[in-house]
């Protein structure tokens, strides 16, 4: 391999990082993307690619380049954080910024620059580690992607460490690296290190999107729990299960009076009531109970391997925890009850919309039967 | 040299970080097509059309990789490379993507130029094979324009954002047109003559562009998507109730400045009897029937929002009470002489419409709402599939 020029490399990275500034100022302001999070985003590429200019006489690199330096790392942390919404204050962003400042500034009286390129080195590893831990903590990849998004961090974070050494003397002799203007392999590191953070940062900003889609896609946008399409997708899926002699069960609920709580509070009252209702039975379900909203008035619930007794019994909790909560609307509260049908899954429905249709019809004959009740299907009492 | 450019760039050096940035790119593509799932094919041929431009440069022998027939097969990825760059932007917008052509293409170029006798930096050979490429490239340039145009940008916004690929299509002429203009002066990429920097600092500049701008339109394709998801009711494509009330609201605090509006309130007939009959699917495609028939009533500036099971609602800015009742009188007859049938048996699709103005003695646009729900229920006690009306008593 031909030997390469550092300072070459050191425009391409400057070019890297303005153009990074341009489309994270695009993101931000035109298709209105986490605005605050591509802002801090921009603005760190932005002074990075000031910083890395080579037409920055030497004699600003106290002055300009390693401030430069500290702030643009604090800048990516802040974005990153603004970017994952782990945590919103970014205090000991500040604070770690501020002392590297501090410490480069007071090297001012010395003539040799090692000590002040050793500060805002380690201000910056500080601050890439801070980046990592909060990338850790928020990205929804799977671990094996989410490494491979941490690893230009901890391989940016070491380099500043190890320079740092180098600097203050702490290395052994040999092992000490030279600076980026003249340290070609280390530039090419840079270079490939700053362009997968900047790539990484985009990827994590689609991974969010995509997430805000399936969200949207698979739940009831009036409730938040599952709408009907996701509700079927679920149920067919516990059939194929019920298929191979698992015991599932299918609950289906309705608001009793519905009408007459639209007519009387408005719809607005009525969007509350349903709202309320998902709430209150929402919380006492397991994690693996899938929740759905069928329409209108109407939900179902899929408990996973339960028998119709379990069932009944889970039926007739949700049941008294709904009479004891009404809804607080005005200043008023008023009373919501619900009648439930139950059923269990068979092999041989299509789809499990068997099982559906006959906790329905119970549904309807727990409504005719005055309503605020339980019942289960009526061949599965016969079964029992 | 200028102050901006203190060092001369080292044109080898050039090339290296060029394929660290097309490596990287295949990377982070080919993460996202796995990964995120997203898109997949188109970015996996982005992924394959960065990975190829980076063999193509790391096989360049200014670093110093040899292998039997370099410069052949460095123009044979490249080439291919730009034939992906076609196929991926109507993967992006869920088209069909040309890949018989393309491959043909790079397969008969591919031999044509292996048959070249006269060298790599002939100029037919560069004509041959750069002019091939910048066809893709332009190619590429009109696809996203119309591409960006069915998005919904206007025609300026989409040319600014499909401009990239079309300076790549002249970037790529450049290299035949200097062996056109200069003949004798060419040389390989890695001497650092002034054409040859300028070239590969372009290439550099739109290697990155290209690829943060396929970035850019597969986000926005998400941003639009979830726009849709939060505003519209999934089965009519109406607007949603929220979305409906921030229109509301948004035209009653204009009506202070004196820009009136009208709301009309439309409710389709019958429709429990029509489920119970023809059920549940046959009443989603009846509302879906009703949207359709209605919406070429509306102006652009009018909002069609569905407030839940078969009650709609339109809004009507700079609208008066007679110009809401002639809007809603064509919507009643268009939908009396639509017809629908379901498994064959016919269904007559009517709706009552409840129409009223805004005043500015309402206090808030809930008012208005109300007398239109008012003139609703009237209409329905008249017997239906008629327009109603309620004025606001005048003050005393």
């Amino acid at each position: 391999m031909p030997p390469l020029d550092a300072a070459t490399l050191l425009m391409v990275i400057a070019v890297i990082d303005a153009i990074a500034c341009v489309v994270w100022l695009a993101l931000g302001q035109v298709l209105r993307i986490a605005p605050r999070a591509a802002r801090r985003i921009s603005a760190y590429h932005g002074l990075l690619a000031l910083a890395w200019w080579p037409a920055l006489p030497a004699a600003m690199e106290r002055l300009v380049a390693l401030p430069l330096d500290v702030l643009s790392a604090a800048l990516l942390a802040a974005g990153v954080r603004a970017l994952m919404r782990v945590r919103y204050r970014a205090w000991d962003i500040a604070a770690v910024a501020a002392a590297g400042l501090l410490a480069t500034a007071a090297t001012a009286g010395d003539p040799d620059l090692s000590t002040a390129r050793a500060v805002s080195n380690l201000a910056g590893g500080v601050l890439a580690l801070m980046a990592a831990w909060d990338v850790a903590a928020g990205a929804g990849f799977r671990a094996g992607l989410t490494s491979v998004v941490l690893l230009p961090y901890l391989v940016l974070a070491s380099g500043c460490f190890w320079r740092a050494g180098g600097l203050l003397g702490w290395m052994p002799a040999g092992l000490d690296l030279a600076g980026l203007a003249a340290n070609a392999p280390l530039a090419l590191l840079r270079l490939v290190v700053d362009l997968t953070i900047a790539t990484g940062l985009v990827a994590l900003v689609m991974q969010r999107l995509i997430a805000r889609v399936r969200h949207l896609t698979r739940r009831d946008a009036l409730t938040g729990v599952l709408n009907r399409r996701a509700f079927e997708e679920h149920l067919a899926r516990l059939q194929a299960q019920a298929e191979r002699g698992r015991g599932h069960a299918v609950l289906v609920l309705d608001v009793d009076h519905f009408k007459r709580i639209n007519d009387e509070l408005g719809h607005a009252g009525g969007d509350a009531a349903l709202q309320h209702l998902a709430r209150v039975l929402g919380e006492t379900l397991r994690d693996n109970d899938c929740f759905g909203r069928l329409g209108g008035e109407e939900f179902a619930v899929l408990l996973p391997d339960t028998d119709p007794d379990g069932a009944m019994r889970v039926a007739e909790r949700l049941r008294q925890l709904l009479q004891a909560q009404p809804l607080a609307w005005g200043d008023k509260l008023w009373p919501i009850s619900a009648s439930f049908g139950v059923a269990t899954m068979r092999a041989g429905d299509a789809h499990g919309r068997g099982a559906l249709a006959r906790a329905d019809a119970a549904m309807y004959a727990a409504k005719a039967r005055g309503r605020n009740r339980v019942l289960r299907a009526v061949d599965e009492a016969d079964l029992a | 040299m200028s102050p901006l450019m203190p060092h001369a760039a080292d044109p080898v050096s050039l090339i290296a970080a060029l394929v660290a940035v097309f490596g990287v790119a295949t990377l982070v593509w080919l993460m996202i097509a796995a990964g995120l799932r997203e898109s997949p094919w188109a970015c996996a041929s982005v992924a394959g059309a960065n990975a190829m431009l980076g063999a193509s440069f790391l096989l360049h022998d200014a670093l110093g990789l040899t292998l039997p027939l370099h410069y052949w097969w460095s123009d044979l990825l490249s080439l291919a490379g730009f034939g992906l760059i076609r196929l991926a932007v109507p993967l992006v917008g869920e088209r069909p993507a040309p890949w018989r052509l393309v491959l043909a293409m790079t397969v008969a170029i591919g031999v044509l130029s292996a048959r070249f006798t006269g060298g790599p930096d002939t100029l037919p050979h560069k004509l041959l094979l750069y002019g091939a490429m910048s066809a893709l490239a332009m190619r590429s340039t009109l696809d996203a324009w119309r591409l960006l145009r069915a998005r919904g940008l206007n025609a300026r916004a989409a040319l600014v954002l499909a401009s990239p690929l079309a300076v790549v299509g002249l970037l790529l002429l450049a290299r035949p047109a200097e062996a056109l203009l200069a003949p004798g002066s060419t040389a390989d990429i890695d001497v650092a003559s002034a054409f040859n920097i300028a070239w590969l600092w372009a290439s550099l500049v739109l290697a990155l562009l290209i690829n943060g701008w396929i970035a850019f339109l597969l986000l926005m394709k998400l941003v639009l998507e979830i726009r849709r998801l939060t505003e519209r009711d999934p089965l009519t494509d109406a607007l949603n109730r929220r979305a409906l009330s921030e229109a509301i609201e948004a035209e009653h605090s204009r009506q202070m400045r004196g820009h009136g509006y009208a709301l009309v309130l439309l409710d389709m007939d019958r429709f429990k009897q029509l489920n119970d009959t023809l059920g549940h699917a046959a009443g989603d495609a009846a509302l879906k029937a009703m949207v359709t028939v209605v919406r070429p009533c509306l102006r652009e500036v009018d909002r069609l929002a569905r407030l839940g099971g078969e009650e709609f609602c339109v809004l009507l800015p700079h609208t008066g009470i007679a110009g809401a009742a002639l809007v809603a009188e064509r919507m009643r007859a268009l939908l009396a002489a639509h017809p629908f049938a379901w498994d064959g048996r016919d269904w007559p699709l009517t709706a009552s419409f409840g129409i009223a103005e805004s005043s500015r003695q309402d206090e808030s646009a809930t008012e208005v709402m109300r007398r239109a729900d008012q003139a609703l229920y009237r209409a329905k006690a008249q017997g239906r599939n008629v327009v109603q009306a309620v004025e606001l008593e005048p003050a005393r």
